[in-house]
């Protein structure tokens, strides 16, 4: 009995410091938590003002209003933009979800001529910056006649080396005596990868899928450049739409950037390990 | 009965398809956002709907700059608009393109007469002797002023300002607490190269050299004129004395800074008319004035962006590209867009039309951009510098002004640019000889 008690007892007071030893901890982490989303609150507060109260210094409008959503939506073909960054995205995800964990299973398990030179060139397109390709693939894009299409705002994306290297690195950790057990049975290479690599790399298949959803819902120049119509034309454009050189209606900009922001905002609360172990895998890349 | 119906339909139906093939195409690129780019689309709306057989595509392609990149991109690939909006600092870069096909000639061809125009934004955009753009949004730089706080100052408001005079208004329109901490600003100016430009051009000297690059190539910028190292120098003075905010860079804290009633002046574009006094919201009384000078008023040059077409149309195209213009340059179109956005007309006449004259009487301000432009000196001055690398050369002024409000001597500031822009200059011109 009194060695039962005697733990508690003694645990209670261990808790206690611990708690007080993470009161500075928390308080530094709300801190930051804070001032990361304040601009997102400020953002949020502006979106719900008239355009007299803009600059208003409360931080609650001081009077609430929606004018400027119906003004985002209805002057702006936003929900058009919208759909097309949500369709292009998601086919784009799903593009580099498959191409990646093909790739990455092909190198990491499967024993080709040259292997690891082409895990090298891979990892060495990495290093090589988009504004390099830019102009190339525009041109290549163009002589294809892909402009101003879905295609051109796709396909160019759906194999993505950051991808490849993820799947390779996270399939190669796997213990091999799963796919010799496969192969075993009788499993041939889509069978394993479908029934053993796949499920075994959910979580950074998930990762990977919204790092990409992410990429893609924000790109902006590509899209700009290569489609030549409004039907065309991404949600980040619209965005863009919304500013004006000589002095923009900061409310309608702010409600326009909230719904564009919607989408991913919801992505991110939805799938918010996957995002954070993604993170945690590529280092970088948004 | 039904079956008569749907046939109908069909049959309209395919003729307003068959209609829809016959209709010449043009595309339209243009990099207006925000309320600029819904009155653009409403032009573009009304061409159409008066239109049986030519229809304007409008693309809205992002900043300037995005224009210029998508534009430099389709080049390559052959994939151009028939018309495309560029700013006024992309003139130089535009005829030296050879890509483009100046309206002079179209307009001629189709017997334009170009004296319709309104002589400054005309000699802006002309080129070796040749019209090579629609000056569209035509724009100048003016002082909107709080006339409230100019009243309570006792400071009379009038339209034309000597650099001086102003300086001794806006110290008058400070208001600093017991500390002395600036508790009202008499001035903000958003540290912009377009203000030093115009400054220079106001006061009768050239930010380039061979006059603006007028009279030839220009291949040495000319920003350590007096009029701007003195215009630099007061700056940085009055930043030092709490009389003028450091706003820095965006046009958009001078906005804000005058319709929060934390300062009594600023500078911005005539083109910000209606956001400005919408922000303003009837709060208090706006006037706007000329832009300030040194000792003799010049007039100022247009900024904003104009219109080109471009080379390898169809006849049909052409055609097509010209009836848009000209729709563009119709009284009425020009009437639209000058009340719907603040920039003026580009037509003569524009400003006596009876609706024009009405809404004048009610807003007065939007008189001041008109009154600006037509006292203004035709002359190579307010013509305004022409240079390629322009923005480029931006950067470097706009940095001078940030070390001059630092502590660096203005003409010293100044000087320092003037050797990168100029390096950028060179850098330039001989590309374009190869």
């Amino acid at each position: 009995m009194i060695h039962n008690l005697e733990p508690v007892h003694a645990s209670k007071p261990i808790n206690f410091s611990k708690i007080f030893k993470r009161i500075p901890f928390y308080l530094l982490v709300s801190t930051y938590a804070f001032v990361i989303i304040l601009p997102l609150l400020t953002l949020f507060s502006a979106s719900l003002r008239s355009d007299a109260d803009l600059y208003a210094p409360t931080f609650l409008p001081p009077r609430f209003t929606l004018e400027p959503y119906r003004l985002a939506l209805t002057s702006y073909p936003l929900g058009s933009y919208l759909l097309n960054s949500f369709l292009t995205s998601s086919l784009i995800t799903l593009g580099v979800v498959i191409t990646s964990s093909m790739a990455g299973y092909a190198l990491a398990r499967v024993k080709l001529p040259y292997r690891e030179l082409i895990f090298g060139a891979i990892v060495g397109l990495l290093l090589v910056p988009g504004e390099i390709t830019f102009l190339p693939l525009y041109l290549h894009v163009n002589s294809l006649g892909w402009l101003d299409t879905y295609t051109a705002l796709i396909v160019p994306f759906i194999a993505s080396p950051l991808g490849i290297f993820l799947m390779r690195q996270f399939l190669k950790s796997l213990p091999q005596d799963l796919f010799d057990a496969a192969k075993i049975d009788g499993a041939g290479h889509f069978r394993i990868l479908w029934h053993v690599a796949i499920p075994l790399a959910s979580s950074a298949l998930g990762a990977l899928a919204a790092l990409t959803f992410l990429g893609a819902w924000n790109m902006y120049l590509w899209p700009l450049v290569t489609t030549q119509s409004k039907e065309m034309q991404t949600a980040q454009i619209a965005v863009s739409n919304l500013v004006s050189a000589e002095g923009s209606q900061w409310n309608v900009v702010a409600a326009g950037a909230i719904l564009v922001l919607l989408p991913t905002l919801v992505a991110f609360l939805v799938a918010q390990k996957a995002f954070v172990s993604g993170i945690a895998l590529g280092g970088l890349k948004g | 009965m039904k079956k008569v119906l749907i046939a109908g339909t069909l049959v309209a139906l395919s003729m307003a398809l068959a209609q829809q093939n016959a209709k010449t195409e043009i595309q339209f690129w243009h990099s207006m956002g925000g309320v600029l780019g819904e009155r653009v689309e409403g032009l573009v709306k009304d061409f159409n709907d008066s239109q049986t057989n030519t229809m304007v595509k409008s693309t809205y392609v992002g900043s300037y700059d995005d224009g210029i990149n998508k534009l430099l991109a389709g080049i390559r690939a052959g994939k151009v608009p028939n018309l495309i909006q560029v700013y006024d600092i992309g003139s130089r870069t535009m005829v030296d393109s050879g890509a483009i096909e100046p309206l002079e000639n179209i307009a001629k061809s189709n017997n334009f007469d170009l004296e319709q125009f309104v002589p400054q934004p005309r000699n802006y955009y002309t080129v070796d002797g040749k019209l090579n753009a629609l000056p569209f949004n035509s724009s100048n730089p003016l002082l909107y002023m709080n006339t409230a706080m100019l009243a309570k100052a006792g400071i009379q408001y009038r339209n034309s300002w000597r650099l001086s005079d102003l300086e001794a208004a806006a110290r008058k329109l400070t208001i600093k607490d017991a500390s002395g901490t600036t508790l009202r600003y008499g001035i903000a100016i958003p540290i912009d190269s377009w203000f030093v430009e115009q400054f220079s051009y106001n006061s009768g000297e050239y930010f380039c050299n061979n006059e603006n690059g007028r009279k030839a190539r220009a291949s040495e910028m000319n920003f350590t004129n007096p009029a701007d190292v003195a215009f630099v120098d007061w700056w940085a003075r009055l930043v030092k004395d709490g009389v003028m905010a450091n706003i820095g860079r965006s046009g958009d804290n001078a906005q804000a800074a005058f319709a929060q009633e934390k300062a009594a002046i600023v500078a911005q574009s005539t083109a910000s008319l209606t956001g400005l006094l919408k922000l303003v919201g009837g709060k208090f009384e706006t006037r706007t004035a000329f832009f300030p000078f040194l000792k003799e008023r010049n007039g100022v040059a247009i900024g904003g962006a104009s219109l080109y077409a471009m080379k390898g149309q169809s006849a049909e195209e052409l055609k097509a590209t010209w009836g848009f213009i000209s729709f563009l340059l119709k009284p009425n179109s020009q009437a639209k867009w000058h009340l719907g956005t603040g920039y003026f007309p580009v037509i003569k006449g524009v400003a006596a039309l009876p609706n024009v004259v009405q809404a004048h009487v009610k807003q007065p301000n939007f008189q001041t951009a008109l009154r600006q432009l037509e006292t203004t000196k035709v002359n190579n001055y307010s013509a305004g510098c022409l240079a390629g690398a322009f923005p480029e050369i931006r950067q470097y002024v706009a940095g001078a002004i940030e070390e001059a409000i630092k502590g660096k001597p203005a003409a010293e500031a100044l000087k320092d640019a003037k050797a990168k822009a100029d390096a950028a200059l060179d850098r330039y011109n001989s590309a374009i000889k190869k």
